[in-house]
């Protein structure tokens, strides 16, 4: 009785057990995966990992602290950014906010959506930022004057009567970006997008006024291959 | 009962014995395959069944979302067919209307309705020649109004030539009508948008007739950002001989070797709106790339990557020291008489606006912009496109006011004297003024026309944490 019960037991634990791995494989599978928690905007004591590593060692080159960057913002990192900030006229309170990383040159994580709560959020950098995910998005291996390139694309469709006129609507114009449908326009950009979003947005333009572009070896579109290729920069052919 | 008893014994003994004996191995295999069976049975029901409730619950978030989607779509289209049709009839009315003060407000509400069209047609793909023309022709249609409006406000009257334009520009609203109905029967069908054979499939065919047009479509040239003559611009400062490819590397040397320039390559000419000679190269490492006029050989674009793994350098003193270096730069390609007229910072990039200055008018259509790095103080970047489109010798007038008249006309408080400067305006005048630095809560440059002693402009500085300052 003792094992039979046992492979009674045992039978109903395989049940329970094979439900739910089926329950957690289809759960996980249909249910949306939470993509973790943004990254805070602002470094302050207690605050750790690479942005703060980066400040300490900027901090150390600048002369303000001494010793080696740990990562971990701790007390002598908080007297180091108060110095800092006493220095560059900016109110020391030995956290970093949009203004100290500004100083600093320190890219805070998750600063874009904190940005607005700033006020004042202008519409530049909220393109610049589009701009870079799209030149991130379509074009991260590619060489910088080709990441350049690609968005001053975006910038002439703004200017040319064809096309929407701001940087939104080309953007997201239908069909326009393969990054959209895709969702790698949704990626965070590296400095590299930024400073080619940023030298478009003054005027850079390798392609002097392409409105397209497209890569020769993946592209299948007719229309777009018919058209007359003004130059090539890396795997992309601007026209 | 002892007879019973035995019976009992006889159906239950043995199985009394077996169960004190040890079971047989074959019974226990027997019951964990019927149970494992059983078990994987029950659990494929039950996962079937939370597989089937979920694909029924995705199947239901897709439709849901495709209704969405097919919403949007319907909105922007109504609102395209809105646009159009009130397009039409407004420039009709123009067309018979002799009143200046009614004719302006019929050409705002032209400019308008081309607005919502064309943002509504920005909703559709954009990949088709029909669809770019239209896109071109509301938007041209808005821009066109929009300027005469403005003209027609400060007292000029409409000419011949331009009603018979936008008559013109009614009979083509008349063929985006069609264009739009064709779409409207497909959907009158109950059909959506998107989908399978959704009514998406078939719009841009509709708007075929735009690609290769069976009217003439009017040479749109006015003072204006759409206006034909600034989409096919001309390099007009570039003059002098066509350079080849060899020559071209020995240029960029001469340029660029003072900065380090090493392995430069020439990657194939260019021909877009400048026709360029394109040479890749490095500094320090970094890859770079270059771009000469063919026509002349002169500098036109240059620019080097930053290392992306390194943290940008900011130097909060490099200011002067940029920008004395941008100007020998600009002046060792042949950019004489500049004048720094703008810089802004971010990320340890300092762009450097520099302006031609003629008989101390500063030339604002003219600029050069050099790129430096603040660590170091060494140009990472120029671009001459605004000095090659525009540069020209001029014959600017004498202004007809002073400066200081001009600046009795200011309403805030001015902190820098006037200066003259001849300054782009709508992308196609030029207009002499003084400009006046003012401030009141806030940096603003107010241009007066030296002429008219009109406000010809006025731009906003604004400070972004993302691209440094900038005029608005």
């Amino acid at each position: 009785m003792q094992i039979q019960k046992n492979t009674t037991a045992a039978t109903k634990i395989l049940l329970i057990l094979l439900a739910m791995i089926l329950l957690a494989g289809l759960l996980a599978y249909f249910l949306p995966t939470d993509n973790g928690v943004a990254d805070a905007a602002v470094l302050k004591q207690g605050s750790s990992g690479a942005t703060v590593k980066t400040m300490q060692t900027k901090l150390i080159n600048w002369g303000y602290l001494t010793g080696k960057a740990d990562g971990i913002f701790g007390s002598k990192t908080k007297a180091a950014v108060i110095r800092f900030q006493r220095n560059n006229g900016l109110s020391a309170d030995g956290i970093v906010g949009t203004k100290t990383a500004q100083a600093m040159g320190l890219k805070l994580s998750g600063s874009s959506s904190s940005g607005n709560n700033s006020g004042g959020g202008s519409s530049s950098s909220t393109d610049l930022n589009l701009l870079a995910r799209v030149v991130y998005g379509e074009a991260r291996g590619e060489p910088y004057t080709g990441q350049v390139a690609v968005a001053a694309v975006v910038l002439n469709r703004v200017r040319s009567s064809s096309f929407p006129n701001t940087i939104a609507g080309v953007i997201y114009q239908s069909g326009a970006f393969d990054c959209v449908p895709d969702g790698q326009i949704n990626l965070t950009p590296n400095q590299s997008a930024y400073n080619a979003a940023r030298d478009a947005l003054n005027g850079w333009d390798p392609s002097y006024g392409c409105l397209f572009y497209y890569n020769p070896r993946t592209a299948t579109s007719k229309w777009m291959l018919s058209r007359t290729v003004k130059l090539n920069i890396g795997n992309h052919a601007f026209c | 009962m002892k007879k019973n008893n035995k019976q009992v014994c006889v159906n239950e003994c043995p199985q009394e014995n077996r169960r004190n004996k040890k079971p047989s191995k074959n019974k226990v295999i027997k019951t964990a395959v019927f149970g494992t069976a059983f078990g994987l049975c029950a659990s494929a029901i039950v996962g079937l069944s939370v597989a089937l409730y979920f694909a029924d619950k995705t199947v239901t978030t897709h439709e849901t979302y495709q209704r969405q989607m097919d919403a949007v779509y319907s909105r922007a289209y109504y609102d395209l067919l809105d646009g159009a049709s009130d397009l039409g009839i407004n420039l009709r009315k123009i067309g018979v209307s002799n009143s200046p003060r009614m004719q302006q407000s019929l050409l705002y509400e032209v400019w308008s309705s081309a607005n919502l069209a064309e943002n509504s047609l920005a909703m559709f793909e954009s990949n088709d020649d029909g669809l770019l023309q239209a896109q071109k022709f509301v938007n041209q249609l808005g821009d066109y109004s929009h300027t005469l409006a403005r003209r027609v406000a400060n007292g000029e009257s409409l000419s011949a030539e331009e009603r018979s334009k936008l008559i013109k520009m009614g009979d083509m609203a008349d063929v985006y009508m069609k264009a739009l109905r064709q779409v409207q029967t497909n959907l009158e069908d109950g059909r959506m948008f998107v989908g399978e054979g959704g009514a998406l499939e078939g719009f841009a065919d509709a708007f075929a007739p735009f690609a290769e047009p069976s009217f003439e479509y009017p040479e749109m040239i006015y003072d204006g950002p759409f206006s034909d003559s600034m989409e096919n611009r001309e390099p007009i400062a570039l003059k002098g001989e066509i350079i080849n490819e060899l020559k071209g590397a020995e240029i960029v040397v001469d340029y660029l070797g003072g900065l380090g320039a090493k392995n430069i390559k020439f990657i194939g000419e260019g021909n877009g709106d400048i026709p360029t000679l394109n040479y890749s190269l490095t500094i320090e490492g970094m890859e770079a790339f270059a771009q000469l006029s063919k026509q002349g050989g002169r500098l036109v674009l240059f620019n080097m990557a930053t290392a992306s793994d390194s943290e940008p350098a900011v130097r909060q003193d490099a200011g002067p020291t940029c920008q004395q270096n941008a100007l020998s730069f600009a002046r060792k390609l042949g950019f004489d008489n500049m004048q720094v007229v703008w810089s802004s910072s971010m990320d340890g990039e300092c762009y450097i606006n520099l302006a031609p200055v003629d008989n101390d008018v500063i030339l604002y259509s003219d600029l050069v912009k050099v790129k430096v790095r603040e660590r170091d103080s060494h140009v990472i970047g120029f671009d001459a496109t605004h000095y090659a489109y525009n540069h020209r010798e001029r014959t600017i007038p004498a202004p007809a006011i002073s400066a200081e008249q001009a600046e009795k006309t200011l309403s805030i408080p001015a902190v820098t004297e006037g200066r003259l400067a001849l300054i782009p305006l709508n992308g196609a005048r030029e207009v002499l003024t003084y400009e006046f630095e003012c401030e009141r809560d806030g940096t603003y440059f107010v241009y007066i026309d030296a002429l008219t002693g009109d406000e010809a402009n006025i731009l906003y500085v604004v400070d972004d944490a993302d691209l440094g300052s900038q005029t608005m």
